[in-house]
């Protein structure tokens, strides 16, 4: 890095900071990343409602990542005849200008069934020519602009709560480099959700379309090659839904967990793979010993005690708030209680044998 | 991030010092301050000044997480992030992505990242890019581990510490320094204090050298673990639970760890209990232990004070449930036996005095508990016609030395040195 040119910008920044209200922004607001979320374009009119604007496509995923009570929209927005690389198994390729845009809000009155939410956050993926970048864009009180941020930010949610009281939630918006602890593995950044087995369901109702994603994507010709009808690909099911319960139990570890715990990951060196097509039980915790669980093993001697929830560690960590025992490792301050008693459900009804 | 982008990074944070810059503190003219020790009183966290050397310059202010954690975004490439003097009070794991980034402080006893408040993060620092080095800073009381560097090429800690200030507290994190599945690591003058487990860890690791650095009040000092090719010497390890652990260990990625050369350590008087979780393999280590190789092959350990540890100087096992220590591991893969590790040349002084009962179990209630200990376990189905897996010891005739016959493979408890009497190749010192 040239050594003079900070002076030379400090005095070119000092200019602009100190210039009064007129002075012009001091980024370049005809290339991205933009300082401010609408400069985008991907929503037309009124931000705050979020309505898709050409070419950026609504989705959801089959299993969600818990995050504090946030729900999230999801879109993506292909560059100009830009397609995706379909495969059954992760990840699908897209190409360079791709961006996926996740906005994070909160239900701040749990009271009724209908309010207007809260939106607290939108972070973007941005297919650029070195690989994905993560940019994080902070909504203002007024709902009316984001503004993009680098460091991370607390926000206090205020809501009412289920029987009508005054609550305050403390959120913590990620700083950017937080983003990959969860999207980088080997080195390289990766978006986690636009797999086969999230996206094979139905899409949401913000968008204009009705059926299965993955049908109505190969119908608008988003994929390189059509793959088969969705109904013949792999699926993972709600987890909160009536499906059998290893598979929703998997697929709700692998959109919660897999992020990290699969080999070149962050938490691969553990050994513990909660992929959801991992299919060596020993691999996803089955009497698996911890390698370096600190005080995350609370005194139990393996990640999963078939048969008895009580007895292994995965529940156990994801039940905890504490930074040096929770899992998943992500800057979220509350248990998915859903979730841990999914997961202890699936344990005690495992069949494998005993550890001992 | 793209060259161009940097800059962008770089022109973002100068407006931001700028902006701080024409606040009430008499910087407003924007002069650089030559003078670290002034011009400190904005909040912003950075400064105008940037020191000699430094791309980023952060002092402490009344939003350090916000400071440190967008300096660590606009670290850049092979940049260098600069820390002030004082203590900064960070509330979340911080990440480095970047390459080639020199992240360095004033001194060990100046610049302190003190975690006490931190809220979300199972590490203070978390270190991804390549070619990373750190250096003279501390972190003080993360709730998690201090400084992990996660799959990583070439990192160097250099004058560093890790210190929790309540030791052995139950509420102490894990591993002080914790490189893991990286390829090139160097611990050199640093210091670990109260680690609930490992001090200073390596694990699944290559090419490693921990040097000239103190551990004491922890459970482990030093551990290195399924890794190979390290160095480990010239250190101090004290007031531990177990001075130096080398293992391998089960059910991880990188397995069958080998060439560990442990030399010219001082590893006195390592007799804390055991405040390790007990779902831990560290966990189960009694107190009074100076060195253990677990399942680990080709260590070589010579020259080293080994004093005043109250269970045993060296002892030497397989991760065999036949020692009643072990439940079977869950891995094909692993091989439990200790092999080809060789003893020699070190000096033993007042070890085993007042064994821990585990340690009196396993040698018959020998008293005082013998200064080397092998558990006499070995894979029968391995051809060891030329003693290349035969673990060595060559220690004078002074030392004590027990082979205990854990798997009921020998001919009971002797003390026997024949049993052992035999060299392997010195390990690389480079």
């Amino acid at each position: 890095m040239n050594r003079r040119a900070p002076l030379v910008l400090l005095a070119l920044a000092l200019a602009l900071a100190c210039g009064g209200d007129d002075a012009p922004p001091p980024y370049d607001p005809g290339e991205p990343p933009y300082e401010i979320l609408s400069d985008w374009g991907f929503f037309a009119g009124d931000l705050a409602a979020q309505e898709p604007a050409d070419g950026v496509i609504p989705y959801r995923v089959a299993a969600p990542l818990w995050a504090d009570f946030a729900g999230k929209g999801r879109y993506m927005r292909l560059p100009e005849g830009g397609k995706i690389g379909f495969t059954d198994q992760d990840p699908w390729s897209f190409p360079a200008g791709t961006i996926f845009i996740k906005t994070f809000f909160f239900d701040t009155d749990r009271s009724t069934a209908d309010d207007e939410p809260q939106i607290v956050e939108t972070r973007l993926l941005v297919a650029e020519a070195t690989g994905w970048e993560s940019y994080i864009y902070l909504w203002d009180a007024e709902q009316t602009e984001a503004t993009r941020i680098k460091g991370g930010a607390n926000v206090d949610i205020a809501y009412t709560d289920e029987s009508g009281a005054s609550q305050t939630q403390l959120y913590l918006v990620p700083d950017q480099n937080t983003c990959g602890d969860c999207h980088a593995r080997d080195d390289v950044a990766q978006v986690l959700g636009p797999i086969t087995h999230q996206l094979n369901v139905d899409a949401p109702p913000e968008g204009e379309m009705e059926g299965n994603q993955i049908d109505l994507w190969a119908e608008l010709g988003l994929f390189t090659t059509a793959p088969g009808p969705a109904a013949s690909l792999p699926a993972f099911p709600a987890p909160d839904g009536d499906a059998d319960l290893d598979a929703r139990a998997r697929g709700y570890l692998h959109g919660n967990c897999s992020h990290c715990h699969r080999p070149g990951a962050g938490g691969g060196p553990s050994g513990l793979s909660l992929l959801a097509w991992e299919e060596d039980p020993a691999a996803f915790g089955v009497c698996k010993v911890p390698a370096a669980a600190g005080g995350g093993a609370g005194g139990r001697q393996v990640d999963i005690y078939p048969g008895d929830p009580e007895r292994s560690i995965v529940p156990f960590r994801m039940m905890s708030t504490d930074p040096e025992i929770k899992m998943p490792e992500l800057p979220s301050l509350l248990a998915d209680d859903f979730g841990a008693q999914l997961i202890s459900e699936w344990i005690a009804a495992m069949s494998y044998p005993p550890c001992d | 991030m793209t060259h161009h982008a940097k800059l962008h990074a770089v022109s973002l944070t100068l407006v931001m010092l700028a902006l701080a810059a024409c606040g009430t503190d008499g910087n407003a003219d924007g002069t650089a301050d030559s003078d670290p020790d002034t011009g400190s009183a904005d909040t912003s966290g950075t400064s105008g000044d940037l020191p000699e050397g430094c791309d980023i310059y952060v002092e402490p202010s009344a939003d350090d997480q916000t400071a440190l954690a967008e300096a660590f975004v606009d670290a850049g490439d092979d940049s260098t992030v600069c820390l002030s003097a004082g203590t900064f009070s960070p509330t979340r794991q911080l990440t480095l992505e970047s390459n080639g980034v020199t992240l360095r402080g004033v001194g060990t006893d100046m610049t302190i990242l003190d975690f006490t408040g931190q809220i979300t993060g199972g590490n203070g620092l978390l270190v991804k890019g390549n070619d990373v080095t750190m250096s003279d800073f501390a972190v003080h009381n993360t709730p998690g581990d201090g400084i992990r560097a996660d799959q990583v090429n070439n990192v160097l800690f250099e004058r560093v510490h890790v210190i929790w200030e309540a030791l052995h507290s139950l509420d102490n994190g894990a591993y002080g320094l914790y490189p893991v599945q990286a390829m090139g690591v160097t611990i050199r003058d640093c210091r670990v204090v109260g680690a609930r487990d490992a001090g200073i860890y390596v694990g699944q690791s290559t090419n490693i050298v921990v040097e000239d650095s103190i551990a004491h009040d922890n459970v482990a000092g030093i551990e290195i673990e399924n890794s190979t090719d390290a160095i480990v010497r010239r250190n101090e390890t004290f007031n531990n639970t177990a001075g130096i652990l080398v293992f391998n260990l089960p059910g991880l990625d990188v397995k069958d760890g080998r060439r560990t050369n442990v030399y010219e350590n001082d590893i006195h008087d390592n007799n804390v209990d055991n405040f390790a979780d007990a779902g831990t393999v560290v966990g189960i280590v009694p107190p009074g232990v100076g060195m253990l190789i677990l399942a680990a092959d080709a260590t070589e350990v010579h020259d080293n004070q080994i004093s005043n540890n109250r269970s045993v100087g060296v002892a030497i096992i397989a991760y065999s449930s036949e020692s009643m220590l072990f439940e079977e591991p869950n891995d094909p893969a692993y091989d439990i036996y200790s092999e080809t590790n060789f003893i020699h040349d070190n000096t033993y002084t007042n070890n085993g005095a007042d064994p821990d009962p585990l340690v009196q179990l396993l040698t018959g209630m020998a008293m005082p508990a013998p200064d080397v200990i092998f558990d006499g376990c070995f894979g029968e189905d391995k051809d060891n016609t030329d003693g290349a897996l035969s673990n060595c010891v060559g220690e004078a005739d002074t030392v004590r030395f027990m082979d205990a016959d854990l798997c009921g493979q020998g001919m009971g408890i002797s003390t026997d040195t024949t049993l052992v009497a035999c060299t392997q190749d010195p390990l690389p010192v480079e």
